[in-house]
């Protein structure tokens, strides 16, 4: 049996109903000696294989060992026993048997970095995104809702940038928390103007919370949750 | 020796040992020059120490190939001359190393100095029967030299000659030697740098300044009375590096940036500066370990790995190799595949070229700058293809910029690039501004290509009108196989059957009708299929068809068969996927007089003092039932309103209406028998209930396959495989 550090059994402990917990997970340090990597499974090795840079692979392949490894603590079980299945739109989520937690994720992956939130029974979705230095100007009309272009015009040229990425990180969870992909334009949701709630094509959606995750430098964060209160947020950092 | 503008001459004979005798100015690692001040008794102590305890002597002949404004150059000079030897300056640069070999052998010179890198290209110009008896030492200094190096030299030594290698800097001079005799045997590779010299003490620290034992790599830090005194104007640096030793303040200490490693027997191992620890993607990687890892690999000779700054924030490493034998004709691509069993792939070099010879400078250490350039950033894919026109030349630009790769190919898939939704935003951004048009974002699920995008940007109509054909796989030359949706809609399941899936030909899947409150919504198995008929006619006007469908879409792609084959058309293979059967239905066909009759057996059975609470039981089930009903009405009602009315769904209620559409669809949907032969892939333990309801139907038999997974797992991985391999089998029978 895999021991987990105390930080990860006691939070795993602690998920209640009404939390969300994300894990930042600085997938340098992950750990990806053998062992570790015979907690995967097939599929993942055939993903990772799949993916033509061999760094996305490596990064992959070390964000799906903490995937395991955490849901493995969460659920009381050795990390290669964790099973998932595809959801029709082909999201991972977990086989569970009858009566166990009904324990829901979402793990997102960036250049070296990855996000895991989790809750109890609640629709997730987490987006993680690197802040990059490109050109954001034209983007940022495409991708931006109208009040989150007023917002993000209001702000002085410097903090823009992490505002985009924040706020397109809020966006991405919402689509993933829904399941859907890139089926919605981003421009049809709006997370700033209802206070932590969604607007959707300009209607409000009461059934859904966003906040966002506050992780290491350099990267922008977001959870969403379906509920109709507000969430509470823990973060913990990996491992 | 520069001197003049740097120090003033000194004014007369040294006074005392530890005064300044020269300063060195050395090129340093960032290029800008240091000067580094010796005292007399420095020079005094390299003539013992230069040779690693080997005498200099009046009968020696020593060549000086370096200019006496290198460390190497002036120590040789002194060495040489405190020794009474004789020095013979030969000028490398203007007279060639094949003149060197020989002039070598006239001149009986009997001691050499050099650094490796030059030693092995001497070693390679050598004719090949040129024997030296007069020479009976060769030094290395500077880089590591090989076994096969020292094997190579034995066979030109006579049989007293010794070899050395030795661990030497600007700031200390020789500081270990390593002296043997190239018959003695040794270890393979790299050489050790041997033990200290007389009067220099080396430790290994690591950078909480602990001293290391044997087998740690640490920086190598000096203490001796015989270090430089500093460098030239610059107290900074030279606080930095050195200092007085707490214990004796006769000696001083010096930190070298240099890491090493002892062996167990005592000897050290140089790996090199330890500025060469560098950043790729986060990850540190110490670069003499991928150089190890390739000296590791029989037959490579000599290599030198760098970080390539091109694009600073996203540097690579590259790796030079020189090999002799039958792996100097392979490509880099063979050491890289070598390098990624033994090494993570972030080590992995992006690119390994390999070379006839190491370009040295004048230093003779390996030069850098002069190192062949590499490719343009690389990894084209096995099967790169070309753009081949203007639209697949301006898209393949903006996938490159977006997704800051080179060369990408034309049917390079952008899931496997690494692309992620924000960088398929952008690259949909780009093209609007570049074509002027916008292509919807879905489009990077059924067109994830540069070949498939560039199709729809030709013909803007076919991107304008939202189709219902997903072409997963679009090309191949038989008749195309069509797949229908599963019970929610989705369809990308398709995605990876079509991976593994060997058939040669075409893969459409069918994805249902938009929501969007311009097409009407069909309500019947009939009429979607109807619909779909006329979507697949618009890819395949005639058949034979090949028809397949998930779940409840296995009933429309039946149904489709049975109004294909009513127009005339051929029908050649039809498969449902887990298609449940109608189950429902048993109970809506019992009629009501057959119920009385059975609720009456049934409380006949009963006790007498159990027919109240069984009626009770009965009566308050059937409330629930229609309480269920009315309750289900009422849940269903926007579902309803939309079926009827046509209005658009929201994005986060459309799987939960299709749903509900295409469940209630099948339910109502009486199939009649099927002329032709029909195929079931059935979910874990479903086969025999499969054959129970379904055989009747299969007017040309029935074939069940199943898939030992459950019916919500067998479409996707690892299961897709299994699935592909039965589609397979159906599909081309004689090939199987």
């Amino acid at each position: 049996m895999l021991s987990w550090t105390p930080k990860q059994a006691e939070a795993a402990d602690q998920l209640g109903s009404g939390d969300v917990h994300v894990w930042d997970i600085d997938l340098h340090s992950a750990p990806t000696d053998a062992a570790s990597l015979e907690m995967l499974d097939e599929e993942e090795r055939a993903r990772a294989a799949h993916l033509r840079n061999p760094l996305h692979g490596e990064e992959f392949l070390r964000a799906y060992v903490c995937l395991r490894i955490l849901l493995g603590c969460y659920l009381k079980v050795e990390p290669k026993a964790v099973r998932f299945a595809k959801s029709l739109t082909g999201q991972p989520h977990l086989i569970q048997g009858a009566g166990e937690s009904g324990l829901r994720f979402s793990l997102s992956r960036t250049d070296g970095r990855a996000a895991l939130a989790l809750s109890k029974g609640r629709d997730i979705g987490v987006d993680i995104e690197r802040i990059t230095d490109r050109g954001l100007s034209d983007v940022a009309t495409r991708a931006l809702a109208a009040p989150e272009l007023h917002y993000y015009r209001a702000l002085p040229e410097a903090a823009r940038r992490v505002a985009f990425f924040t706020i397109w990180a809020r966006k991405e969870a919402f689509l993933k928390a829904l399941g859907e992909g890139l089926a919605i334009a981003p421009v049809e949701v709006d997370t700033i103007s209802t206070g932590g709630r969604i607007r959707l094509s300009k209607k409000r959606q009461r059934g859904w919370r966003v906040q966002d995750v506050k992780v290491a430098d350099g990267y922008a964060a977001a959870v969403v949750v379906r509920g109709f209160f507000r969430p509470r947020v823990q973060i913990f950092t990996f491992p | 020796m520069r001197q003049g503008n740097a120090s003033r001459p000194p004014k007369a004979a040294a006074r005392d040992a530890a005064a300044p005798a020269f300063i060195l100015f050395t090129s340093g690692s960032t290029g800008k020059p240091k000067g580094v001040i010796h005292s007399h008794e420095f020079l005094v102590h390299q003539a013992d120490a230069w040779s690693g305890g080997v005498p200099i002597g009046l009968q020696d002949r020593v060549s000086l190939v370096y200019s006496c404004a290198f460390a190497a150059g002036i120590i040789s000079t002194f060495v040489a001359l405190l020794g009474g030897a004789s020095l013979y300056p030969f000028d490398l640069r203007a007279r060639g190393l094949l003149e060197f070999s020989t002039w070598l052998a006239d001149k009986r010179i009997s001691v050499i100095s050099m650094t490796s890198s030059l030693f092995r290209t001497w070693l390679a110009a050598v004719p090949k029967d040129l024997r030296y008896p007069a020479l009976r030492l060769i030094r290395n200094v500077s880089e590591p030299v090989y076994s096969d190096d020292i094997a190579r030299a034995a066979t030109h030594l006579g049989d007293s000659a010794l070899v050395s290698q030795s661990l030497a800097m600007s700031e200390a001079g020789t500081v270990a030697v390593h002296t043997a005799r190239p018959s003695v045997p040794r270890d393979p590779g790299v050489q050790p740098v041997g033990t200290p010299v007389r009067n220099m003490e080396i430790r290994l620290e690591n950078e909480d300044a602990t001293v290391l034992g044997p087998g740690e790599v640490g920086e190598i830090v000096l203490r001796s009375r015989y270090l430089s005194l500093g460098y030239w104007k610059d107290p900074e640096t030279t606080a930095a590096n050195f200092r007085t030793d707490p214990v004796d303040p006769t000696l001083r200490l010096y930190r070298t940036g240099d890491l090493g490693r002892w062996r167990s027997d005592g000897d050290l191992e140089y790996f090199g500066r330890r500025d060469r620890k560098v950043k790729v993607r986060g990850y540190t990687v110490e670069l003499y370990e991928i150089e190890r890892a390739l000296l590791r690999i029989p037959g490579v000779q000599d290599t030198a790995v760098i970080l390539d700054q091109d694009r600073p924030q996203d540097p690579r490493l590259l790796a030079y190799v020189v090999a002799t034998g039958e792996i100097a004709l392979e490509g880099g691509k063979y050491f890289r595949e070598l390098l990624a069993k033994e090494l993570p792939a972030y080590m992995v070099p992006a690119y390994v070229g390999v070379l006839e010879k190491m370009p040295l400078t004048s230093r003779g250490k390996v030069d850098r700058s002069a190192l062949p350039p590499p490719p343009p950033r690389d990894a084209r894919s096995e099967n790169y293809r070309a753009p081949s026109d203007e639209h697949e030349r301006a898209l393949a630009q903006i996938w490159e910029t977006t997704l800051e790769i080179p060369e990408v190919g034309v049917d390079d898939d952008f899931y496997e690039l690494g692309g992620t939704s924000l960088q398929g935003f952008l690259i949909f951004t780009a093209i609007a501004a570049t074509f002027g048009h916008d292509l919807p974002p879905t489009t990077m699920i059924d067109a994830p290509t540069v070949a498939k995008q560039a199709e729809l940007l030709r013909d803007p109509s076919r991107a304008a009108a939202p189709t219902q054909l997903l072409a997963f796989r679009p090309r191949g030359s038989g008749p195309p196989l069509f797949i229908v949706h599963g019970a929610y809609g989705g369809i990308m399941f398709v995605r990876e059957v079509v991976r593994d899936l060997k058939s040669d030909r075409p893969v459409y899947g069918l994805l249902p009708m938009p929501l969007d409150g311009k097409h009407i919504i069909p309500r019947t198995v009939q009429s979607i299929a109807a619909g779909y008929i006329a979507e697949i006619r618009r890819a395949r006007p005639h058949g034979p068809y090949l028809l397949s469908g998930y779940s409840s879409g296995g009933w429309i792609a039946y149904e489709m068969a049975q109004q294909l084959m009513q127009q005339g058309e051929t029908v050649s293979f039809l498969a449902m996927i887990d298609t449940v059967s109608d189950q429902w239905k048993t109970d809506a066909n019992e009629v009501s007089t057959d119920r009385v009759k059975r609720h009456l057996r049934a409380v006949q059975r009963q006790n007498m003092f159990r027919i109240v609470p069984y009626l009770a039981k009965r009566i308050t089930g059937t409330i629930r039932h229609h309480f269920n009903v009315v309750k289900r009405m009422f849940t269903h009602l926007p579902n309803l309103i939309r079926m009827f009315t046509g209005r658009p769904t929201p994005y986060t209620e459309r799987r939960t209406f299709y749903y509900w559409l295409f469940s209630r669809a099948a339910r109502t949907y009486s199939p009649k028998p099927f002329a032709g032969p029909l195929i079931i892939f059935s979910s874990k333990g479903q086969s025999e209930w499969h054959k129970k309801r379904s055989g009747p139907l299969a007017l040309g038999g029935l074939t069940v396959k199943e898939i030992p997974a459950k019916h919500l797992e067998m479409v996707w991985p690892p299961y897709s495989t299994m699935l592909a391999e039965a589609f397979d089998a159906f599909l081309d029978p004689k090939a199987g």
